[in-house]
Order: C-alpha cells, then sequence, then structure tokens
C-alpha cells in the first residue's frame, strides 16, 4: 500500500513556484541573514540562555498548530515521536552528570579530612555545597545567568548600549565557540562511519587544516580578505582532505585498515608541525608559536569583546545542511551508505567502492581540517604547539551520540559545547579540576554504547531496535 | 499414557495479524512431529508460545497431563522444553563448551577441596605480604596470613555449602558478610583507639561484602567449567553428536554448530526438543547426519517438535505432521497416509504445482557465449578449470551440481564480480570478461544472488531504496546527482504490488521481511528492466512451497518472453523441472549437457557425483 505522502502547504505553495523566483527568495533571505547577522546571532544567544523561555514559546506554537490537526493527542503524538530518540542521550546525561558530581563530591580533600575525622554531617553538607557550586558554575558558564541576562536586556534598552548584555551572553557564546571545531570533527567521523569507516585521523588532520590555513594566512598578507580569507579556508580543508585520502587510497588499493593508517598519520602530522612550528616558522624564539595571520584572513567575528562567536559557526552550520544533503539527497551519498551498510552488496550494485572509500575518506578529512581552519583563523589567529586539545578524540564519541547523523551530531557537538565552556569557568569560580567534565563526557559515551546500563538502572522496557541499532564502526581487517 | 505435551486453543495477536488462531495439539513421548506450513502461517509463533518467548493471549499448556504456565525461555527450560533456533544463538568467539554453560552458572556449586585450598593458599601468601609492610614481628605476620586464609575459608564455604551464588542469595550473603565485615572492623578500631573512623569503616565494610560476591562468582563459575567440559563430553558419547568441547565455535562448520546447540539443549536436561527449520542451513550430507541423531534421540526418549517447509523432509523423519495455514491448524496426518502433493494443497490452500507446467521452448540466438573460463575461489584454489557453455535467447539452461564444485565461482565471473583468470564471456557477441558489474549489468544481464542478504540486499534500508541498487543513478531516478524521490517510491509501490511483495508498507527496511518475501524484492527488482540474460543462482533456496511455485512460474515466464536464462541451483528437482538443458558441474568442469526432457534422476546424480553414466550420454553441440 502506497504511503499517503501530502506536502504541508507551505511546502506545497512553495514547491509551485517557478525555479527562478524560489532561487530569487533564497539569495533575499541569505542577503538579509548576512546584512542582520550580527543581531541574528545575539538573539540566538539570548535564546540559549533564555532557553526555559525558548521551550515554553515552542510548545505555544506547536499548541497553535495543533489546533488545526487534532489538538492534544497530535501534540502528544507528535512530541512522543520526536522525542522518542532523545530518551537514551538525555538518560545518559543526566546519570553522567550524576556520577560526576558524586566523584566531585568525594574527591574534594576538605571533605575527607571532615569525614575522617568523624563529622559525617559536616563532610556530607561541604560535599553538596561543593557540588551546588560547581554545577552551577557549570551552568553559569555555560548557558550564562537568566537573570542578569533579562536586566541587562533591560539595560540596553534604558540606553546603556550592548556591553552589558554582551557580557551576560559570554556563557552562551563560549558555548557556540566551543562546539564549533566539535561539529566539524563529529561531521567528519560520522561520515566516515556512514561508509563503514573509522576515521580516528581526525586529529590529526585538524591539525594539518589549521597548518595549512594559518600559513596562507601570514604568507600571503597582501590578497584583500574576499581572496584571502576563502583562499585560506579552502586550502586547510583541501590539505586535511588529501591527508585523510591518504589512508582512504590504501585501504582501497591495499586493503590497509584504515585505524591504523590514520593513528599513524595521526603521529606524522604530530610531528610535522613541532618540527614547524619550533624551527621554521617560529616567529619569537622559544615560543613554539607561529606569526600571526594577516587581519584580512581573520574569520570575523560578530559581536564585541567578550562574545568570540566567529563566522566559522556559521560554516558549521552550513556545513552540516551540506552533510544531510549530500548523504540523504544525492546518488553520491546513496553510494557512501550502501557501501557502508553492505559492501558486497555495493558491488553488486555496481558502485565503486574503492571510489567511494578513497571520496569519503577525503571528505571526512575536509569537514575535520575546518575544525582547525575555525580554530586557527576564527580564535588563536596563528598556530603553536600543543594546539590539539583533543577535538579529534571526543568526535568519535560525537558520531557515535548523533548516531552518525547530522544533525544528531550537531545537537551532539553543543551538548559537548556546553560541557567544555562550562568546565572552565567551573574551574576559576569553583576549583573544580577540568577533568571532571572529561569524566563526564566519557562516561556519557561509555552510556551511549552500551544502553543496556540505562536500561537496567531506570528499568526501561526494551528500548526499540532502532534506538539501539548499533552503528556499523568499522569492517575486518585485511582485504 | 498421556502425551509429555498438549496445546489447547493457543491463540496470539499481534497488531493486525492473529498469529496463532486457537491452535491445539498433541506431542507423544518419543515421537517426532512436523510442523508444516508456509511463512507466516504461525509456526514459528506457536513455537516461541511454548518456549516462552512470547505470552499467548489465550490457551494453555499441559505437560504430561499437569497445566503450567511458561513465562521465560528459563520456565520452559525447567520444565523440560528445549529450543534449537534457525537461527543460532552461538557467540563465535568462545569455545564449544563456553556457550553450553552460558547462562547456567550454577546457583549451587559442589564444595571442591582443591579450590578452598588453592583460593586460601593465594589469601595467605597476600595477607603475609601485607603484613610485612603493615606490621612488626614474625608472629603478625603468619597472623595476617592465617586471617586472610581464614576469611577466605569461610567466605568460599558460605557460598558454597549454603548456595548463595545466585541473585537472591546475595541479599542474605550481603547482609551477614556485611554484619560479620562491620563487626569486625569496629572491633579493630576500638582496640587500637580510633573510634572516630567508624563510620568510614562502616562504609567499607559494606562495600568489601556488596563487591565481594560477584568476584566469588566470577571465580566459581571458571572452576565449574572444568565440571561442564566433563558433562559435556559425556553427552556428547551418549548421543553420538561429536564435537569437541575446546574448539572455537566459529570455526566449526555449521552442522557441527547445529549440533552444539542441540547438546546446548540436553545440557539442560531437555525432555522436548524444538527444531526449528533446522535443515535450512545444512548441505544435504549434513541433513542425512541431523536425521541420524533425531532418530537417535527419539530412541533415549526425547520427543521432538520439527518445524519445516520442505515437504521431503517431513515425509522422510516424521512419526505425525500437522500443517498450519494463517495461524490454524489445517490438517494432521501420517506420511504413509499422504503425499507431497496433499500436503503442499493444504499448506497453501489451493492445488500447487510441485513441478511448474511449461509449453516447449522456441530458442532463438546465442545470448551468452562461455569459453575456457578460469578462475580461482576464496582459497585461492582452482574453482574453475576450463569451462564452456552457451545459451540461446528463450531457452533455460540448468546448471546442476553439489555445491562447491565451481557453480558459485561460475556465476560471479559471469556478472562481473570476480575476475577470471583465463577464458572468456561473451554477451550478446560482447566480450565481457572481467568487465565491471555495472557495464555487465547495462548490457542487459540480470542477477538474481546466491545469498540474498550479503550480496542481494542491503538489509537496513528500506524496501524502495533496495529496489533501485542497481538503477538508481540513471534517469528517473535520479536527475543527475540529485534523487528524485516520487519516482522511486512511486516505482516501488507499483513493484510490490505486482510481485506481490506482502509488506505493509514500502518504506520498511528489508530486514522486515520475511526470506520469501525477501527473494520477491530481488526477482522484482532484476524483472522489471529489460533483460536479455537472467542469471538467477540458487534463487529458491529456503522459501516455501507457495514461493518457489511463484518464482518457477517467473522465471519460464521470462523465457518465454525471449530472455535467456541460467538457473544455477543445488536441488535437482528443481532443475529437472524449469531447464530446458541441463549441464552438470563437477569440479569446475562441465562434465554433461543433457536435454532436460530425457535426463534421468540417476543419469544425472551420478555426474553430480563425478562419474559418468553407462547409458548412453545425449550430446547437445554448439550449432
Amino acid at each position: 500500500m502506497a504511503e499517503q505522502r501530502r506536502p504541508s502547504g507551505l511546502r506545497a505553495r512553495l514547491a509551485a513556484l517557478p525555479a527562478w523566483s524560489r532561487l530569487l527568495l533564497l539569495a533575499i533571505l541569505v542577503a538579509a541573514a548576512v546584512v542582520l547577522s550580527k543581531w541574528l546571532i545575539l538573539l540566538l544567544l539570548v535564546a540559549l540562555g533564555l532557553w526555559p523561555i525558548v521551550l515554553l514559546l515552542g510548545l505555544g506554537v506547536l499548541a497553535l498548530l495543533s489546533r488545526g490537526r487534532g489538538g492534544w493527542p497530535w501534540m502528544k503524538g507528535w512530541l512522543r515521536g520526536r522525542l522518542r530518540g532523545l530518551t537514551l542521550p538525555g538518560l545518559a546525561v543526566l546519570t553522567a552528570l550524576v556520577i560526576g558530581g558524586i566523584i566531585l563530591m568525594v574527591t574534594d580533600k576538605a571533605v575527607f579530612e571532615a569525614m575522617g575525622e568523624g563529622k559525617i554531617f559536616q563532610g556530607l553538607g561541604l560535599a553538596f555545597a561543593n557540588w551546588g557550586k560547581a554545577y552551577w558554575a557549570l551552568y553559569e558558564g555555560a548557558l550564562g545567568n537568566p537573570v542578569r541576562i533579562l536586566t541587562a536586556i533591560g539595560r540596553a534598552f534604558s540606553g546603556e548600549g550592548l556591553q552589558p548584555l554582551l557580557s551576560a551572553v559570554r556563557g552562551p557564546s563560549d558555548t557556540l565557540v566551543q562546539s564549533v571545531p566539535y561539529i566539524f570533527a563529529g561531521l567528519a567521523v560520522a561520515i566516515g562511519f556512514r561508509a563503514g569507516l573509522f576515521n580516528i585521523g581526525a586529529e590529526g588532520q585538524i591539525g594539518i587544516g589549521w597548518l595549512a590555513a594559518v600559513i596562507v594566512g601570514f604568507s600571503l598578507k597582501t590578497l584583500p580578505a574576499y581572496i584571502l580569507l576563502p583562499l585560506s579556508v579552502l586550502t586547510g580543508m583541501f590539505a586535511a582532505g588529501i591527508w585523510a585520502g591518504i589512508a582512504g587510497w590504501l585501504r582501497a588499493k591495499t586493503g590497509a585498515h584504515e585505524v591504523i593508517t590514520t593513528i599513524m598519520l595521526n603521529y606524522i602530522s604530530y610531528r610535522l608541525s613541532e618540527w614547524l612550528l619550533c624551527g621554521p616558522l617560529e616567529n619569537v624564539q622559544g615560543t613554539c608559536r607561529s606569526q600571526d595571520i594577516a587581519e584580512a584572513a581573520f574569520l570575523p567575528r560578530f559581536l564585541g569583546h567578550p562574545v568570540t562567536v566567529h563566522w566559522g559557526f556559521i560554516l558549521a552550520i552550513i556545513a552540516v545542511l551540506l552533510s544531510a544533503w549530500y548523504l540523504f539527497k544525492t546518488t553520491w551519498g546513496f553510494e557512501l551508505r550502501t557501501v557502508g551498510a553492505n559492501p558486497h552488496a555495493a558491488k553488486y550494485g555496481g558502485m565503486n567502492v574503492a571510489k567511494s572509500i578513497v571520496l569519503t575518506m577525503f571528505l571526512s578529512g575536509c569537514l575535520a581540517g575546518l575544525a582547525g581552519v575555525s580554530q586557527g583563523l576564527g580564535i588563536t589567529h596563528n598556530i603553536a604547539l600543543g594546539f590539539q586539545a583533543g577535538y579529534g578524540f571526543d568526535s568519535i564519541a560525537l558520531a557515535l551520540l548523533g548516531k552518525s547523523n547530522p544533525v544528531g551530531v550537531l545537537g551532539a557537538s553543543l551538548l559537548f559545547g556546553v560541557l567544555r565552556a562550562g568546565a572552565s569557568r567551573m574551574q576559576s569560580m569553583a576549583g573544580v579540576p577540568t577533568e571532571i567534565v572529561q569524566i563526564v563526557q566519557s562516561l556519557v559515551i561509555v552510556f551511549i554504547a552500551a544502553p543496556a546500563i540505562i536500561q537496567s538502572i531506570y528499568r526501561l522496557r526494551k528500548l526499540k531496535r532502532e534506538e539501539t541499532e548499533a552503528t556499523v564502526v568499522t569492517r575486518g581487517w585485511g582485504a | 499414557m498421556a502425551p509429555i505435551l498438549e496445546v489447547r486453543d493457543a491463540t496470539k495477536r499481534f497488531p493486525g495479524v492473529l498469529a496463532n488462531d486457537h491452535v491445539g495439539f498433541s506431542l507423544d513421548e518419543g515421537e517426532v512431529l512436523a510442523f508444516l506450513g508456509e511463512n507466516g502461517a504461525g509456526k514459528s509463533t506457536l513455537m516461541n508460545i511454548l518456549y516462552g518467548l512470547y505470552a499467548p493471549d489465550e490457551g494453555e499448556i499441559r505437560i504430561r497431563g499437569e497445566k503450567v504456565e511458561i513465562h521465560d525461555p528459563n520456565d520452559a527450560i525447567r520444565h523440560g522444553i528445549g529450543m534449537v533456533h534457525q537461527h543460532f544463538q552461538l557467540v563465535p568467539v568462545f569455545t564449544v563448551a563456553e556457550n553450553i554453560v552460558m547462562g547456567t552458572e550454577p546457583s549451587r556449586l559442589a564444595f571442591s577441596w582443591k579450590a578452598l585450598g588453592g583460593a586460601a593458599a593465594v589469601a595467605g601468601v597476600l595477607g603475609f605480604v601485607g603484613g610485612i609492610f603493615a606490621l612488626d614481628g614474625v608472629l603478625r605476620w603468619l597472623l595476617a596470613g592465617a586471617v586472610a586464609a581464614a576469611v577466605v575459608a569461610g567466605l568460599y564455604g558460605l557460598v558454597t555449602l549454603l548456595g548463595l551464588l545466585s541473585r537472591r542469595g546475595f541479599w542474605l550473603y550481603f547482609g551477614v558478610v556485611g554484619a560479620a565485615c562491620i563487626a569486625l572492623f569496629a572491633g579493630l578500631a576500638l582496640l587500637l583507639g580510633a573510634p572516630g573512623r567508624i563510620p568510614l569503616l562502616v562504609i567499607l565494610a559494606l562495600l568489601f561484602a556488596a563487591a565481594s560476591h560477584p568476584m566469588l562468582r566470577v571465580v566459581t563459575t571458571a572452576l565449574d567449567r572444568r565440571q561442564a567440559v566433563r558433562r559435556i563430553r559425556a553427552l556428547s558419547d551418549q548421543y553420538g553428536l561429536a564435537m569437541e568441547p575446546e574448539a572455537r565455535t566459529g570455526s566449526l562448520p555449521v552442522g557441527v554448530q547445529q549440533r552444539v546447540e542441540i547438546i546446548k539443549t540436553l545440557y539442560r536436561e531437555a525432555k522436548i526438543l524444538i527444531l526449528d527449520e533446522p535443515t535450512a542451513v545444512l548441505t544435504p550430507q549434513e541433513t542425512d547426519e541431523l536425521f541420524a541423531i533425531m532418530r537417535g534421540l527419539v530412541r533415549q526418549g526425547k520427543s521432538i517438535l520439527f518445524i519445516s517447509h520442505k515437504l521431503k523432509e517431513v515425509m522422510a523423519i516424521s512419526d505425525r505432521i500437522i500443517v498450519m495455514r494463517n495461524g490454524r491448524v489445517v490438517g494432521e496426518t501420517r506420511p504413509a497416509e499422504t503425499s507431497e502433493e496433499q500436503l503442499a494443497e493444504m499448506m497453501v490452500g489451493r492445488e500447487v504445482e510441485l513441478v511448474v507446467a511449461k509449453g516447449p521452448a522456441s530458442p532463438g540466438d546465442v545470448v551468452l557465449e562461455v569459453s575456457g573460463l578460469t578462475a580461482i575461489d576464496k582459497r585461492h584454489q582452482p574453482a574453475l578449470r576450463g569451462v564452456d557453455l552457451f545459451i540461446r535467447s528463450g531457452e533455460v539452461l540448468g546448471v546442476a551440481g553439489v555445491q562447491g564444485n565451481g557453480q558459485t565461482e561460475l556465476v560471479a565471473v559471469l556478472t562481473g564480480l570476480q575476475p577470471a583468470t583465463g577464458g572468456s564471456v561473451r554477451v550478446l557477441g560482447q566480450d565481457v570478461t572481467n568487465a565491471h558489474p555495472r557495464s555487465v549489468t547495462e548490457l542487459g544481464v540480470a542477477h538474481i544472488p546466491e545469498d540474498r542478504q550479503e550480496d542481494g540486499l542491503v538489509l537496513s534500508f528500506p524496501i524502495y531504496d533496495n529496489l533501485v541498487l542497481c538503477t538508481y543513478y540513471e534517469q528517473p531516478f535520479a536527475k543527475g546527482p540529485l534523487v528524485q524521490f516520487d519516482e522511486i517510491h512511486a516505482f516501488a509501490d507499483r513493484l510490490v504490488e505486482e510481485f506481490d511483495v506482502r509488506t505493509p508498507s514500502s518504506a520498511l527496511p528489508a530486514q522486515n521481511l520475511s526470506g520469501g518475501n525477501q527473494q520477491k524484492v530481488i526477482v522484482a527488482r532484476e524483472l522489471s528492466r529489460p533483460i536479455k540474460l537472467l542469471v538467477a543462482a540458487q534463487p529458491t533456496r529456503g522459501l516455501d512451497v507457495g514461493s518457489i511455485e511463484y518464482i518457477h512460474r517467473r522465471l519460464i515466464q521470462k523465457r518465454d518472453e525471449g530472455c535467456a536464462v541460467l538457473l544455477v541451483s543445488a536441488e535437482l528437482d528443481e532443475i529437472m523441472a524449469v531447464s530446458d538443458r541441463i549441464s552438470v558441474m563437477y569440479e569446475g568442469h562441465i562434465v554433461g549437457t543433457v536435454d532436460a526432457d530425457k535426463a534421468t534422476r540417476e543419469e544425472l546424480g551420478l555426474l553430480m557425483a563425478g562419474s559418468r553414466p553407462e547409458s548412453k550420454r545425449e550430446e547437445v553441440t554448439v550449432g
């Protein structure tokens, strides 16, 4: 029986317009977005900080929509359908936070001393106070203080300017900024997984991309921004893509497993950058840091200090949309997914499996390279030793969390961005080491990888097969 | 004598489907009762109810006349019911012994002096060593060692003698050991003059009590393994199921893996064995071995429920046959009182052509010409040693032979999936030796693969994606790189209807379909484009009578439309029914080609076994 697919009213009306007018409409929208970008980003940051209000508004909109479609039952069904996939990740995060909190509580020296002297209740009180202070700092560092945001909005309207508001949304801004490299790297690994390839080389590819982009950025200082910036971005992207493509080519030609080759390429990348940064590219002796890139090569920031959100964020969103389009709406994406799901059937269907493998690794490397590019051109404006911050390895967890789906990766990246942004504030405000957040991140990964743990803790009935479907991570060693 | 098993009015409803409709039957002791039915008839559902995997909506189960409730497989096992599933539930990296004892970790362990001595010795040494660092004086070291050994011995005794290894026993153990530890540590603390540390020590004591229980479970389970291996060998000898308990399960052939599954049930003292489609994965020789094992089990007093849809086997092995259709029992009979045709009619509900009706062939020009083809197999051994054959349009060439004589490699080379090491393949006059699969497809060659799940389908993809697996890049399914979903959905809906694929929607993943319907998807995909040559490898493997009839009719239909058909099959009946000419492959050669209407089973059987028949062989030469 054919499924009835009724296009919604708006989509049908849009589809009815001739192609040129649709393109014109798109162009107008894009131009408007660029012109208003400053305000749109500010609005996004405020919305993140005031997320409970946004949530209520969203529910309100949903309630309005439901009036034409069957009221409360429709709304309940819609919510249940959309949120079902979030049960496991949601509970995983919650449990990880709780366990992280417990570890936090029991690793405080003061608590130990209190307990050791027999002052149990005092010790417990201290532990809980720590926990509260730390997690509040985590929240504030990631999403800001809603009250402060609201008063800052008031002050902005009463003529004091934007500065108080910018300071108030520093949390959400850090979150978005921290999530950008995660988004790129997560997409890189996710695309690999979709093709049955395990790209552990994201870390090295990020480095290559960062290096290449920064080198172009400070070498061609005379070029104007509209040439230099795209050139730097593309150079970084392709350099990393080729780096990953090496592993893909080896896998396709010789069967050398990409897990091994990408890790080895990581090491080559680290040593290469070490040599360059402490040698030929070193700017000031002893710093192992390159010179700064030309201003023309900066990824522009939208607002002033301390909001550091830069155009890399927009690139990341575009990357998510393009990845989703590529994977699910093109024949190339179909080939990629088929090779991942069943390479025998792919070969049977006439697909060139070797070509798919190389192309996929190249695309994966490009995306990972963009993570480095966005950090180099948007945040640090140079490259220094120790730039590796583990994004490449965390991104594996992100791809798993997001079930190798671009939108899922976006959500997981934002989550990790929240945790990272909050972690630094947690350290400065509550004196809690950032490793606690790493523990939380790791626990989230464990719970996602072994859903049975969450199931048994919360006595959930068996999660449906689709929800616990194992992502194909990689295939056989050798041929 | 009361039947060992009796089921009355078993009913099971799923959303939209009445899987079992007041099904009733009885099984006598020492009997082989076969359940026959198409896919979807309800046989597996009924067995899952017996094994506790489903709860029946209505009905009752009686074992030796007593009503029983079976809520989960453990209940079923306790009542002596064991099940060997169609898809084995073995862990490939475990040894045979580990697979068999998995899940039966004992709650009561026989006491073993050796184990006690060993554990106490280890504890004693550890205590001694610890004492060196913590205390002064030789006596104190010895005291530490003795205390540790005593504690371990005490715990071991608790666990083995009181049988506290089960989950319920855990709480008792936790209580006793926790209380003992608290008392001990508190006493020590008071003795050493540090009463303030007691709360901390209480927490430590409870943690120790909680953590030591699972550790003891692990240790004692490991100790139990040797007992298990001994028991497995005994069972293996008793029932004539030869196997090596320490072998790695993944490396065993399918027939032996099935024996492991059978021993699993015998290890748990099953009296009633349910075998779900056991012959689906076996070669003919392995099937004969299985039947011998089944007769042996019956002689030793077991009763067997045998699920199948293969008429010949059911007639060969069973004492009684129950036929199911659409969730109901539609017939009960004995092999001596019925025939394959009658059984097929009961299964499908109408007369079934077991041998498809076909008119004479009218062959035209040569479509496929193979000369001197050589190729190697996966183990780099020669598989094709110079194969010559030809097929004309409008005729069916059946390639018969026992599996493993090069048929798989022949099909792979013809369709471009494997390179040839020599010789040539020409399709419609064009040389396609070692061509890319896509160019072979584009010449008008269709391929129904031997392994539908591995080669023919992407199980996790929706049906509509599978239907365009070979053609997704062509118009109208794609405009350039952009996928045209509407076209694909419309195409899929049309094919699902035309080829009678039983599914509520073409958007479901292919893995939701039954084997027969999966094969129909592949057949639909291949037959829905204009083709000149159809290569069908084992096209009806694992399918029920109705689906087999359907596919045979389609193959003949294609032949009558002028297509050339190459049918490779290990089922001699299928070859003889469908083909116009029959070639027999043996060890990589074609050892004989005969006209189908002049061929006899004996002649073909001899050729398949590698010997030439005494009688005249008809030779068909290329015109």
